[in-house]
């Protein structure tokens, strides 16, 4: 475990270095970040300026929420969307026979090999959101309180990680398909909102299909105070189960995978 | 004219090869209709109208972005960037046809197949916000619709052009496609329309041209602007292109200069 630890520190380290090699990249991609941020902030403004409350989300709330939205955009795409974009081209490529030699867990090099730096800034972002959020809405937040958010947190990533590998797993049959991960990375789009916003078919598919909607909209509620206990404990066995689920099918995929003679 | 015909010929297989690829993204372009339907469907639960849109309107006015989005979203900025970073652009200097050309045709060749994957989603959003549709005004407004749409797609091929460009003298200009889309996505109503931003951002929209993308042909559709408005707005747009397509070869024009220069 602790030898996979210091892999994915190297695997880190290697990225950003080779990244922040050119501060004029570096600089123009915190400014980007930024301008995306302006551009969210500008959205909700013109919502609540015809609103009082968006699906029961006062304005100081939704600030909340983006915060928290902004520390799974920075998961989802500094650490997760590079590699799921990558496996496509290892299938594709042949790379993934000389993945599949290396003495490590193949799933773990594929899901970790690399880190996009270029959102690391959301979370700055994230944690500036929350902390205006929080303090406008006159929340607590002690210290106690913190430990069962973060451990939701987790269990958000690891939902999104384990869905996630599992559509771009379909590349084995679908490989020729070159954007097989923007599927879930267009799904995201939901996560944007609180889950209150989609109703019906559509909120039961964003809840136990593609669980993006509970992946933000659960830890920002926890915060709030409005996270009944059977809520957490469901998003954290879920996304366990989501794991399991994950390695099965990465394993039945390479099950195949090798057995015509790739 | 033959030489024309070739690459489209060329540049049309190209695009039939990534077909899957451009249905997944058509179908996958359907979820911000999707987010934003349920969005405004929440607010509009206590009310009305706003800004003088029903919500029956508003769902209209974000399906029609919708289908606009695939005519008059331009993508090769992108790769010209990147092409014009590594030099590859001498590929474009050595063949027959005028660069500026060249790119329009692949781009018209990947419209046409995007066009025709579409039809079928179309039928779908039909089928799906039935309830909600709004009628156009008159069927002159679906035909000026169209020849609006076109002018805005030939004005918007010319931003991307220069922005493509600053890749001659920046080696970050990739971030200046976001800033496309990031002010594009404000002032051309494609967010919200038009009427719902703050003034002050009402009266930097009219001085921009991407209004004419989303915001002005979903409005002649919806019967919110007069006769007169829809010729000055034309005029307008007539204006931004001659100048933009000026200004685009002249950049050109320089850039091509720099490149031959260093190493050429």
């Amino acid at each position: 475990m602790k030898r996979y630890f210091k892999l994915y520190l190297a695997f880190v380290r290697n990225c950003v270095v080779r990244e922040m090699e050119f501060k004029a990249h570096f600089i123009a991609w915190v400014l980007v970040n930024v301008s995306w941020l302006a551009f969210t902030l500008i959205f909700f403004k013109i919502l609540y300026l015809n609103t009082q409350t968006i699906a029961g989300w006062k304005p100081d709330e939704m600030i909340v929420f983006l915060g928290v939205v902004y520390i799974l955009e920075f998961f989802v795409w500094t650490v997760l969307y590079p590699n799921m974009a990558s496996l496509p081209r290892y299938i594709n490529r042949g790379e993934l026979d000389f993945i599949l030699m290396k003495p490590v867990d193949a799933q773990f090099f594929v899901s970790a090999r690399r880190v996009s730096p270029h959102n690391m800034f959301s979370l700055v972002i994230a944690l500036i959101l929350l902390g205006v959020g929080i303090k406008q809405t006159g929340l607590t937040i002690t210290l106690i309180k913190t430990i069962p958010f973060l451990v939701l947190i987790f269990g958000a990533t690891l939902a999104c990680y384990s869905v996630w590998f599992m559509t771009v797993t379909t590349a084995f049959w679908f490989g020729r398909l070159g954007n097989v991960q923007e599927v879930f990375a267009s799904i995201w789009q939901f996560a944007r909102f609180p889950r209150e916003v989609f109703k019906g078919a559509l909120r039961f598919l964003l809840t136990f299909v593609f669980p993006v909607a509970v992946a933000t909209t659960f830890p920002a509620k926890l915060i709030m105070g409005r996270l009944d206990f059977i809520s957490a404990l469901f998003l954290l066995l879920f996304s366990f189960l989501l794991l399991f689920a994950s390695r099965l099918f990465w394993h039945l995929a390479l099950k195949r995978y090798s057995s015509a003679g790739g | 004219m033959k030489k024309y015909l070739a690459l489209f010929r060329i540049s049309w297989q190209n695009a039939l090869e990534y077909r899957a690829e451009s249905a997944l993204w058509i179908i996958l372009d359907l979820i911000p209709l999707v987010v934003v339907f349920f969005l405004w469907t929440t607010i509009y639960a206590d009310k009305q109208e706003i800004k003088g849109f029903t919500l029956p309107v508003l769902v209209t006015y974000y399906i029609i972005i919708s289908i606009l989005a695939n005519f008059v979203e331009v993508y090769f900025d992108l790769w010209l960037t990147d092409e014009i970073r590594e030099g590859k652009i001498v590929n474009f200097l050595l063949r027959p046809i005028d660069f500026f050309r060249t790119i329009f045709i692949l781009e018209s060749a990947g419209k046409l197949l995007r066009t025709i994957l579409f039809l079928p989603v179309l039928f779908l959003i039909f089928f799906l916000f039935k309830s909600y549709l709004v009628g156009p005004q008159n069927f002159w407004s679906l035909v000026i619709v169209f020849l609006v749409l076109a002018l805005g797609y030939l004005m918007f091929v010319f931003v991307s052009f220069l922005i493509s460009f600053a890749a001659f003298w920046m080696a970050e200009s990739k971030s200046l496609i976001h800033a496309k889309w990031i002010i594009s996505g404000l002032f051309s109503g494609s967010l919200v329309p038009l009427a719902f931003l703050p003034v002050f951002m009402q009266k930097i929209a009219i001085l921009l041209p991407f209004r004419y993308l989303y915001d002005f042909p979903a409005s002649i559709y919806l019967g919110k602007i007069d006769g007169k408005g829809i010729f000055m707005g034309i005029m307008i747009e007539g204006i931004w292109i001659l100048a933009l397509w000026i200004v685009a070869k002249k950049v050109w024009q320089k850039g091509i200069r720099k490149f031959s220069a260093v190493g050429g």
